[in-house]
């Protein structure tokens, strides 16, 4: 029954960028943050505050650090 | 083409401890495609939160050599760890990927073509797979596929 209501919550993405897989069965997608690379499962309701790169024109992970337009690439050349 | 490996490893799942450590390159992108954990304990409901983070360093552990998924593919230029007996030093916040479960699950996580978590072209940088905290210690195992 945890599992049902684990699937219910979780919404399923049209594009997502990663799946968790359990006894063979997607329980949630991860969609990718596009300015730090982070992987989340977004839930509908949570009251978590995503962002939206209108340059990227990808999600952000909603930390403040990824508001500003710094793509995932050029933060990785600049390691 | 990116040439793909495997490595594994594991280890007693106590909190703050790294269960597997990925270590880059100056000369290549490691990009994780799949990554697979589960116990091989006595089955017993133990819960634990996961995570896959990002390090500078990658302490001292016991190797893991990465095994090629082509037989034809020469040895891998990243290097791995096991049971960390000096944790990485781990960049607050780089969090990558976050998960909780219980030891009687076996979670596997795959990346959709695009979405790869990536280490950067950097010596000694890397990612590791820790343990944030556990209600109840366990071996557990893990395996993780990447391409460079």
């Amino acid at each position: 029954m945890s599992m049902r209501v684990s699937i219910m919550q979780n919404k399923f993405e049209h594009k997502p960028s990663g799946a968790f897989i359990v006894d063979g069965m997607e329980v949630a997608h991860t969609m990718q943050c596009c300015h730090c690379g982070k992987h989340f499962i977004s839930k509908k309701g949570s009251g978590r505050i995503r962002g939206f790169c209108l340059r990227c024109m990808k999600v952000t992970c909603g930390n403040e650090r990824c508001n500003p337009c710094i793509p995932f690439e050029k933060k990785m050349e600049m390691r | 083409m990116s040439r793909r490996y495997s490595i594994d490893g594991q280890d007693t799942n106590t909190a703050n401890t790294t269960i597997l450590g990925l270590v880059s390159a100056a000369t290549i992108r490691p990009k994780i495609t799949d990554i697979i954990l589960g116990s091989d304990a006595t089955p017993g409901d133990q819960a634990a939160e996961y995570v896959i983070q990002r390090f500078t360093a990658p302490g001292t552990a016991t190797a893991v050599v990465p095994t090629p998924l082509d037989p034809g593919d020469p040895a891998a230029l990243a290097s791995a760890g096991e049971a960390h007996t000096v944790e990485p030093t781990y960049t607050a916040d780089a969090i990558l990927l976050m998960w909780a479960q219980n030891q009687r699950n076996t979670v596997r996580w795959v990346a959709a073509p695009g979405g790869e978590i990536i280490l950067p072209a950097t010596a000694n940088a890397g990612v590791g797979l820790r343990v944030i905290t556990v209600t109840g210690a366990a071996n557990v195992n893990a395996c993780i596929h990447y391409a460079e």
